[in-house]
């Protein structure tokens, strides 16, 4: 049975055709291309597929794509704007908090719906907060650390695009 | 997944009639967190989901005249976790909302579907035993109400007519002195199925230093989420102490009928019950006494 | 906070080396670009599934894949005999894609469908007829080394595959691989002195029989490959391994392909540990060879608990006997190691190593590795050493209470040192031993007696240290000087644990210009030079040495150009930030841009420099755990209060990344100590196959690790380096069951010390009139 869709991903318009057993993950993944959200489990217990649905954090590989209807679904993608990293990423990249990188997509869209809601976390909230995230590379210690210094309202936002290079000028009579 | 039909009827009626229609065939999709993963599973078939998404009279948190309380079945985990009224009427369904998964579960998982799917081990099911709460069913013939403790028979059986829905949950006002507490045995903090979940409700005398009534509700240590009789007789009356206590937590552990699985050795999960009976109750009773 | 025992005399003059350095990569982490195995796909893409033994030992009598070509969507299906016998070697789990003529797991792969959609080859496998006769099996390695019990046979017998531990520890352990006789795959011994005699010269003796539980690396990306089948013969591959050469020679040979003919692009990778090298590439590429169209075949988290290579289940005696003055006298040990349905363990490697971080003057150890009806068992950070160290370790504690010294200098007293000899004879260059014993003694968390808390929950500590050997393998790297004065390196070994960065700065460092003139391209196996499996802790151990080398090549092209242009020798020409000039003359000066723009119009031609390497040998690596924890005694849950990480790094390319590997390593440890074990029931199935139950720490688990970085340069690597990425998973796990055990006064042997666990053993050690005052292991 196909089931028409319409949504809104990353602030665009999206209508399609879906049978409804595909799952949201799947579509943002296979339909749409946008492979950000990740499958790590495929049963809700290690936050890679993490997507904001109307504003707050869902697992993409527990909702069905039909039962996103009407939705706005933003996707890591969709974090970045006027070319810079939000405050999370830029966070995650200075303080050496990805490692394979796997389980950062889901990391950074829970830990920006996260501290949007509780600007202010004890350690101990933050890390039961960020629970439903799993990730085998860091131990959780520079996620922390960084998204401390997203609380303490430290960090700066990265510019996504490099600078050209020029290091040396050209000698004079060149 | 297998390939299969879906419905997201925006009246309950026409719901009803779905299920009615189509009886064994069709599954209710709540917020799908169990559902999903089931269905995932190869050899779930599952020819027709019915989504109750779009039915308004599911949703929801409010307070009644009487002083209870109606909880929507689809009141997400983290609707009834974060919800005041939840929270000053009950608190322990509070807490044991907050204990379905992580957050990314609690904006999905529904407190109906919590009860609906009828795992002995649910979190949020037993508080509203433990509360004497009712569950109010709707299908072809109208609405009735049985009480939540009544409705599961069996590990994933639910004691509904075909064609009937949870529509909602009423949750009768608790008396004065009256404390809750909700705490669960897992080895992780978060992300984890209870290994021993006990509710706790405990009404005070005047004097605070009595019981006058007790609510012990076991999850994850017997076929449903029993009533603890024994522990329960063992604590009306009885002055506020360690023995009370003690007496309490080895009634409970003697009550609860586990099995050995994955989780846990049905030896290890008496022992837990009898520790956190205690342990729910004392926190209970401290509730109860800084209660207005 | 992390604490680097800085060398600043040495490290003044370097400008990017030994400077800590976010990773290169990270912002296409953050925003989701980077891809994985799972994120390639291609037009007309076919999806493969796989079909899965019900049995733990089962003949296959017939398979009849009739009914699934026939259904919507099939395009092919694969099974053993797909591919030829002489391609395939028995007893090698790589090669027997498909069980062949007996299933030896429940879970191991039968045969395989490619389909339009991953529903449709789903729905396929259902329609697959197999024809099983159950056979008796065995999963208790105990047991399977019973005379009476039910043999595991791989078809002819043929030589033992052990490629892959080979990835990870260059030392050599002479196993014997026996004649399949009973289940015993291999054996190994070690000896050394008289063990009677050392025996009877200690004042003390402690032993114990130390059980280790299968676990898998639960790297958070499942396995994913991808492959497509040209009509001329082409296999290119996208594929998340480990080593993307060892995956194109295994397919090559399994598909009967020129290797030149088999492309393998590795994929960036969501984590490995060990346990991603070959298992899965070999099932799209028969799949798109048979459909001749692209096919994707993606592991579900069950099949990757199920089905994969996850690390050994162990039994473990230990018996060591010192004099009162702490002096060692003898070490004993037996190691049953479960390989599960083919051999390839870490057993010799963990027998060895149960001897390898003191002085034993009198040794016996053996091992056995035993086969059993589970799935065959993989390499996992430091494989086979956390057991081992669990064992050794906690006896070491035992023994320094009895005599009544502290456990650190119990070890330092005997701490193996330069020019000491493993139990396998090899000699020991300088290793960090006693370094980083040294740098655990001066911890403040050491020197902070532990207080009891108030909550009436016992508190204890325990210290432990471990070693690695790691990998030393041949590697080449090329540079190319770019347009604008910029370096392009390429190499052909995937970006495992931030390599990438560090060969960055090692470029950077030599080539004297800042990192944001580097950049690391991943070539596929036909483009990039050979790189070896990221794996052993090796490829920046080995890479390093390539990329210096390669940089010294590009460095010494341009000065001849320079030199030229300059009207100066070569040998005269100066360099730094991206300008050279002669000596005699250093006011006048020509930049990178120029000497690239020069040298492509001129008899030269573009530059392109290749560096080969290979570390002129191993030199083990040592870390070190010290853990305080709390302990609930009534529901055994355990609260770990400190945890401290000290390695020895040689010399640390990347301090922040170097620290990311401590910290990560150890709280793998935690997951060994407390919450990780697959479990099988009587059948042989997995009963925890998904994240909700092989549990994982969260962040809501685990502490902060003080991660501290020791560095005792080592003289094989470039500028001190050392292997980093495996020691820091081999102590923790010792450490914090030994920790427990001192909060409870029990003696504990099992990891991972699950709440059930410990209370049980606290109710037996009362049962049994053991166990009441507590007693710190360290003396106060």
């Amino acid at each position: 049975m196909d089931y028409p869709l319409q949504l809104t991903v990353n602030g665009i318009p999206v209508k399609r055709i879906v049978e409804p057993q595909v799952r949201l993950l799947d579509f943002l993944r296979e339909d749409l291309g946008l492979t950000g959200a990740k499958e790590g489990c495929g049963t809700g217990d290690c936050g890679a597929c993490t997507v904001l649905i109307d504003g707050d954090p869902h697992h993409s590989c527990l909702t069905l794509a039909v039962e996103a209807e009407g939705a706005a679904v933003t996707t890591v993608e969709g974090l970045v704007s006027d070319d810079r990293l939000n405050e999370v990423q830029s966070a995650f990249v200075s303080a050496g908090a990805t490692q394979c990188g796997i389980c950062t997509p889901g990391f950074v869209v829970m830990a920006t719906a996260y501290l949007r809601d509780n600007p202010n976390p004890t350690d101990d909230e933050l890390r039961m907060g960020i629970a439903g995230n799993l990730c085998r590379c860091t131990g959780y210690e520079t996620i922390v650390t960084a998204l401390h210094s997203v609380i303490d309202g430290k960090v700066e936002r990265i510019e996504v695009a490099p600078e050209p290079l020029e290091l040396v000028p050209e000698p004079e009579g060149e | 997944m297998r390939r299969f039909d879906y419905a997201a009827p925006t009246q309950v009626f026409e719901a009803c009639a779905l299920l009615a229609d189509r009886g064994d065939e069709a599954r209710v999709l709540a917020g799908g967190t169990d559902l999903i993963v089931q269905m995932r599973e190869r050899d779930r078939r599952v020819p027709l989901i019915v989504s109750l998404r779009n039915l308004a009279e599911l949703k929801g948190i409010s307070q009644n005249a009487d002083g209870s309380l109606t909880i929507g079945a689809m009141a997400t985990g983290n609707e009834v976790h974060h919800s005041a009224l939840v929270q000053n009427h009950a608190f322990f369904i509070s807490e044991g909302a907050e204990l379905l998964g992580s957050i990314q579960i609690r904006n999905r998982g529904t407190l109906g579907g919590n009860v609906g799917n009828a795992a002995p081990s649910a979190d949020a099911a037993p508080p509203l035993v433990a509360a004497n709460a009712t569950a109010c069913l709707v299908g072809a013939k109208g609405t009735r109400e049985v009480p939540v403790g009544d409705l599961m028979t069996g590990p994933g059986q639910l004691a509904l007519e075909p064609g009937e829905l949870i529509q909602s949950f009423n949750v009768p006002a608790a008396p004065a002195h009256t404390g809750t507490r909700y705490v669960r045995h897992v080895p992780r903090r978060e992300m984890d199925i209870a290994v021993v979940g006990i509710a706790a409700q405990v009404t005070l005398e005047d004097d605070l230093a009595t019981i006058k009534d007790a609510s012990v509700v076991l999850s994850a240590v017997a076929p449903t989420w029993p009533h603890a009789t024994t522990a329960e007789q063992a604590l009306r009356g009885q002055p506020v102490n360690d023995t009370t206590l003690a007496n309490a937590g080895e009634a409970a552990a003697a009550d609860s009928r586990p099995i050995s699985d994955v989780r846990a050795s049905a030896e290890y999960r008496r022992m837990m019950v009898d520790v956190y009976t205690r342990r729910a109750l004392a926190t209970a009773i401290e509730r109860a006494r800084a209660a207005v | 906070m992390a604490k680097v025992v800085e060398r600043p005399q040495e490290k003044t003059a370097l400008r990017v080396a030994s400077k800590p350095v976010s990773r290169l990569d990270g912002i296409e982490n953050v925003t989701g670009a980077t891809k994985f195995g799972a994120d390639f796909s291609l037009p007309g893409m076919l999806w493969g599934a796989i079909l899965r033994s019900p049995y733990a030992h089962a003949r296959i009598r017939s398979i009849d894949y009739a009914k699934a070509l026939e259904a919507p969507g099939v395009v092919t299906v694969a099974t053993a005999a797909d591919f030829d016998d002489d391609v395939v070697e028995p007893t090698s789990r790589p090669h027997n894609v498909f069980a062949g003529e007996t299933a030896l797991y429940l879970g191991e792969a039968v045969a395989a469908v490619a389909a339009v959609t991953m529903e449709d080859a789903e729905a396929a496998l259902e329609l697959i007829e197999v024809d099983y006769e159950p056979l008796p099996h065995v999963l208790d390695p105990l047991r399977a080394m019973e005379p009476d019990s039910p043999v595991i046979r791989h078809g002819d017998g043929g030589e033992v595959d052990r490629t892959e531990m080979s990835f990870h520890s260059s030392v050599a352990s002479s196993a014997e691989d026996l004649e399949e006789s009973g289940n015993v795959s291999s054996q190994v011994q070690f000896g050394r002195g008289d063990i009677e005699e050392g025996f009877a010269e200690a004042d003390v003796i402690r032993e114990g029989r130390f059980t280790a539980a299968m676990v898998h690396q639960t790297y958070l990306e499942p396995h994913a490959a991808l492959a497509d089948y040209s009509p001329s013969g082409d296999l290119k591959m996208w594929v998340t391994s480990q080593g993307q050469f060892y995956v194109r020679d295994t397919v090559a040979r399994l598909l009967k392909l020129p290797a030149h003919k088999v492309i393998v692009q590795g994929t960036a990778i969501g984590g490995g540990f060990g346990g991603k090298m070959t298992l899965l590439a070999p099932i799209p590429a028969i799949l798109s060879k048979k459909a001749r169209k692209p096919v994707k075949v993606v592991w579900s988290r069950s099949e990757e608990l199920v089905a994969a290579n996850p690390a050994p289940a162990s039994v473990i005696d230990v018996k060591i006997g010192a004099k009162r003055d702490g002096t060692i006298t003898a070490l004993q040990g037996r190691v049953v190691m479960d390989t599960g349905a083919y051999p390839g363990s870490p057993m010799s490697t963990a027998t060895m190593l149960l001897g390898s971080c003191y002085v034993f003057p009198n040794m016996e150890l053996e091992g056995f590795e035993v086969l059993t009806n589970k799935v065959s068992v993989g390499a996992y950070r430091a494989p086979g050493a956390p057991n081992s160290a669990h064992a050794v370790e906690n006896v070491m504690n035992w023994v320094a209470q009895d005599i009544g010294m502290d456990p650190l200098d119990f070890r330092l007293k005997n701490a193996i040192s330069e020019g000491e000899r493993w139990p396998n004879g090899q000699p020991l260059p300088d290793v960090g031993a006693v370094e980083v014993l040294e740098a655990m003694k001066d911890h403040p968390v050491w020197g902070t007696p532990l207080v009891q808390g108030s909550n009436g929950k016992p508190r204890g500590r325990g210290a432990a240290i471990g070693c690695w050997s790691g990998g030393a393998g041949g590697s080449a790297a090329t540079i190319k000087l770019e347009a604008d004065g910029s370096f392009s390196v390429l190499v052909g070994t995937i970006n495992l644990t931030g390599n990438t960065t560090s060969i960055a700065q090692v470029a950077a460092e030599e080539l004297r210009v800042p990192l944001e003139y580097v950049s690391v391209h991943l070539g596929d196996t036909n483009e990039a030079p050979f790189g070896p499996v990221a794996g052993g802790s090796q490829v920046t151990y080995t890479m390093s040495l390539s990329a210096a080398a390669a940089a010294q090549d590009v460095l010494r092209q341009m000065k001849s150009v320079a030199a030229q242009r300059l009207g100066a020798d070569p040998d005269d020409i100066e360099f730094d930030e991206g300008k050279m000039w002669a000596e005699s003359d250093p006011d006048r000066y020509v930049t990178y841009r120029r000497i690239s723009d020069e040298a492509v119009g001129s008899a030269n031609g573009p530059i392109i420099g290749t560096g080969h390497g290979k570390p002129e040998r191993g030199n083990p690596g040592f870390a070190g755990t010290i853990a305080d924890v709390e302990v609930d005694t009534e529901t055994g849950l355990v609260t770990i209060l400190n945890l401290v990480g000290v390695q020895d790094a040689g010399f640390a390319i990347n301090p922040l990344s170097v620290k990311g590997q401590i910290q990560g390593g150890t709280i793998q440890g935690v997951g060994y100590a407390l919450l990780e074990e697959i479990v099988y029931d009587e059948d042989g199935r997995v009963r925890n196959p998904g994240l909700l139950d092989y549990r994982l720490p969260t962040a809501a688990d685990v502490p902060d690790v003080d991660a501290v970085i020791v560095e005792k340069h080592n003289p094989y690597g470039w500028k001190g380096t050392r292997i980093v990425g495996e020691p820091s998973i081999v102590p923790p796990g010792a450490a914090i069951t030994s920790a427990i055990s001192d909060a409870l006064s029990i003696p504990l042997h099992n990891m991972p010390l699950t709440p059930e666990r410990i209370v049980m053993a606290l109710r037996d050690a009362k049962a049994n009139g053991r166990s009441n005052g507590r007693s710190n292991g360290r003396p106060s």
